[in-house]
């Protein structure tokens, strides 16, 4: 284990060169996707294509361990500097490290790759259970969104229907954004869930003393905007529903920006699912949760500025909390391997509970 | 002190003990379930008394009774009744049925809540048992504050009615202080230390709260949190709780481990026992105002024994529990349960390495990891997955690789 000194220096890892820096992206894929983790020096890991040599590679980017400021940027090839991964990460990072398609690396990519390894049962029974449930109900919710997109793009813009790059591309973010027949999609359940946790904290907080309360308030206090804008984020995208041939026509000239505009909700509460879990899991005193849930909240960066029409500077200052969160009494967690196995398995769970 | 058996003559219970110290674990356990079945315990408990250190390291998934979470936190102080002596910190076994009828009677409707919320759980719910508890706990203190004697005390428990006085008091200072001690241990299995400032505040508004039964606060922190051993051991004690109640919670406890070197608990897992017993050792042995040079031959030879037998316990349960029914758990699809003992282990090894022993665990380990790899049963994935939580990913990784 490296020690962590203050933010902004060059630490010499045994093989590579390991940069802890004060976090603040520019773009969401700066930032990177949340991955589903179960190593606990991990939680809260991100990973992201870092562009090298022609092609790119799988870089990870991991939260501060003592809760305080900074990350680990490291490539994921030398990740066993940092620590040493479970089987289930191993596996999911290598899944992701050797695509093609790695330079689109996004939210959805890494959930699905997070599913396949849980179905082979890498987390154990419940969460492998639980993954195949995912993975069918994905594979019905995109084959409902498919087709009616088929079936509209068939009723304004005959001919474009049978374009299966579109059906393929959009199909799959409808699935996620927009609810097929009967069944909520899964971003506005994790929107309302991030709402419900707004709400929850401050209540919890207000009954609580220490840095637990400070904590709650920290989280509470984040998962306002996050709801309001995810929400704000989410209406926008199916409103361009409203006209698929528009819709598919902007996606012709311009799949990227179509992509982004409708996965631009998903992008911002990337990482916020392993909040709500966290705190959905918790017992009667969820001191340890709150605790974790503070070090681990998404960072807005700059671009969302851009996405939500705000003030230039807002993001940098929603990324200024408070420092390190309890560090010492959260130390033992990094170095005992009891509770390091104990917390492996509290993450399993997480996974079986829908992760 | 008279241990009454209604129903079944002295003769006859003791042959029944007897047969059941001879039996083998399974039909022990079998015994066991079918008297955790029973709607009324009476005084089937006798027939089991003497296997009780027994059962306490075979674990067997014992109901949630009510009886059972409600003297979970006073579990620390739990004495048989011979044993017990009048002044001193423990609590005898035989008051325990009518403590429950009393505290049952006095909660009215509350007591249905509490059943309705353990129907169907187990003991090592360790979050059932909190849930549950911090219904029951503070209610039953309540109930049982300045309560006189259940009728047929005398009759049911062998005791005078003044002990129920001092046995209700030592219940009622524990309950009222059990959610707070349940929750600071669990957090603690959890990572998450609890800050001494705010455990030294604690004990200080507790303890003079609940200043009788001196150290029986102290006594049941201390077997609970291993901050809180070390803590109190190294008598880095808080003002309000005095020298004199810390020492007889310590010398309460160094009897009850001689008494029974054994790493094991009924209620509370066998890790956190080693753990307080190893914190308490240390914090004994640490220089300070704890450290007693008479105290030095005690410790040690305690350090040994507590070593000794928790690397037994260690081989035993990694035999019997996780090696031997390998293949029928592969079978019957039950692979999880192994991989909670295998986490079980590990809590132990961790635990004893803090009293030494750390090549056997290395040793055990690294056979049992290959054993199983070279083994048949279960997928690849499963064996996997028990070589993982024993050696760790990259042995695990070896073996998905191979």
């Amino acid at each position: 284990m490296l020690a962590l000194p203050a933010r902004g220096l060059l630490l010499q890892a045994p093989r590579s060169a390991v940069f802890i820096e004060a976090y603040h992206p520019r773009t969401f894929r700066e930032r990177g996707v949340a991955a589903p983790f179960t190593t606990p020096l991990l939680a809260g890991a991100r990973l992201r294509a870092a562009p090298s040599r022609g092609g790119h590679t799988l870089e990870a980017i991991i939260p501060n361990p003592s809760g305080g400021r900074g990350v680990y940027i490291l490539p994921w090839s030398e990740r066993g500097d940092l620590c040493r991964p479970t089987v289930h990460d191993t596996r999911l990072g290598d899944a992701l490290a050797g695509r093609d398609d790695l330079s689109s690396l996004c939210p959805a990519m890494v959930r699905q790759a997070g599913w396949v390894v849980a179905a082979e049962g890498h987390a154990g029974g419940a969460a492998a259970a639980a993954a195949q449930v995912a993975l069918n109900d994905a594979a019905a919710g995109f084959a409902i969104a498919s087709r009616r997109l088929e079936s509209a793009l068939a009723r304004h813009a005959a001919g474009a229907a049978s374009e299966p790059a579109a059906r393929e591309r959009l199909g799959g973010l409808l699935a996620t954004i927009h609810a097929p027949e009967g069944a909520p999609a899964r971003l506005p359940q994790l929107i309302d869930a991030v709402g419900a946790l707004a709400a929850a904290l401050p209540d919890w907080a207000a009954a609580q003393s220490g840095p637990e309360s400070a904590a709650a308030q920290v989280v509470g206090t984040a998962a306002v905007p996050a709801h309001g804008s995810a929400l704000h984020l989410l209406r926008a995208a199916v409103g361009r529903l409203d006209d698929p041939a528009a819709l598919l026509r902007d996606w012709l000239a311009d799949p990227t920006a179509v992509e982004q505009a409708l996965s631009r909700a998903e992008w911002l509460l990337d990482g916020w699912h392993r909040l709500v879990l966290l705190w959905q899991a918790a017992l009667p005193g969820p001191a340890a949760a709150v605790l974790e849930m503070a070090a681990l909240l998404p960072v807005w960066p700059d671009e969302a500025e851009t996405w939500l029409a705000l003030p230039a500077g807002v993001a940098a200052r929603m990324a200024r909390r408070p420092g390190a969160l309890a560090r010492s009494r959260l130390g033992r967690q990094w170095s005992d391997p009891a509770i390091a196995v104990e917390q492996i398995a509290r993450n399993e769970r997480l996974r079986a509970l829908g992760l | 002190m008279v241990t009454r058996s209604d129903g079944l003559p002295p003769a006859a219970l003791r042959q029944v003990q007897r047969s059941l110290l001879s039996a083998r674990d399974d039909q022990l356990t079998r015994v066991v379930g079918l008297l955790d079945r029973l709607a009324e315990r009476g005084s089937a408990d006798a027939l089991i008394a003497p296997a009780r250190g027994r059962l306490a390291q075979l674990r067997p998934a014992r109901p949630l009774a009510f009886g059972r979470l409600l003297f979970t936190p006073l579990d620390p102080l739990l004495v048989s009744g011979p044993k017990w002596s009048r002044g001193g910190l423990g609590l005898p076994r035989t008051a325990l049925l009518p403590l429950a009828a009393q505290v049952r009677t006095g909660l009215g409707g509350l007591a249905a809540e509490v059943d309705a919320m353990i129907r169907g759980g187990h003991a090592d719910d360790s979050d059932l048992v909190l849930r549950a508890g911090t219904l029951l706990w503070p209610a039953a203190a309540s109930v049982l504050d300045g309560a006189s004697p259940p009728a047929r005390w005398t009759e049911a428990t062998g005791l005078a009615t003044a002990d129920h006085t001092a046995i209700a008091r030592c219940a009622v200072c524990v309950w009222s202080e059990a959610v707070w001690i349940h929750a600071t241990m669990r957090a603690c299995t959890e990572g998450l230390n609890p800050d001494p400032d705010e455990m030294r505040s604690w004990l200080e508004v507790a303890t003079s709260r609940h200043p009788e039964p001196p150290g029986a606060l102290l006594a049941v922190l201390m077997a609970r949190v291993p901050e809180a051993a070390a803590l109190i051991g190294s008598a880095v004690s808080p003002p309000a709780s005095g020298a004199l109640p810390a020492e007889a919670a310590i010398d309460f406890l160094l009897d009850r481990l001689e008494a029974s070197p054994h790493p094991a608990a009924e209620v509370t897992d066998p890790a956190v026992a080693v753990q307080c017993a190893a914190a308490l050792l240390d914090g004994l042995e640490a220089p300070g105002p704890g450290q007693r040079p008479s105290r030095k031959p005690r410790t040690e030879r305690l350090r040994r024994m507590l070593d000794q037998s928790c690397q037994a316990r260690f081989t035993e349960t990694l035999d019997q529990q996780l090696l031997a029914p390998l293949a029928d758990a592969a079978a019957h699809g039950e692979m999880a349960t192994l991989e909670e003992t295998a986490r079980r282990l590990r809590r132990l090894e961790t635990a004893g390495r803090r009293l030494g022993g750390g090549d056997h665990y290395d040793r055990m380990l690294r056979s049992a990891a290959r054993q199983i790899g070279e083994g048949e049963p279960g997928s690849l994935v499963e064996r996997v997955r028990l070589v993982e939580i024993l050696a760790g990913p990259a042995a695990a990784l070896a073996l998905l690789r191979h």
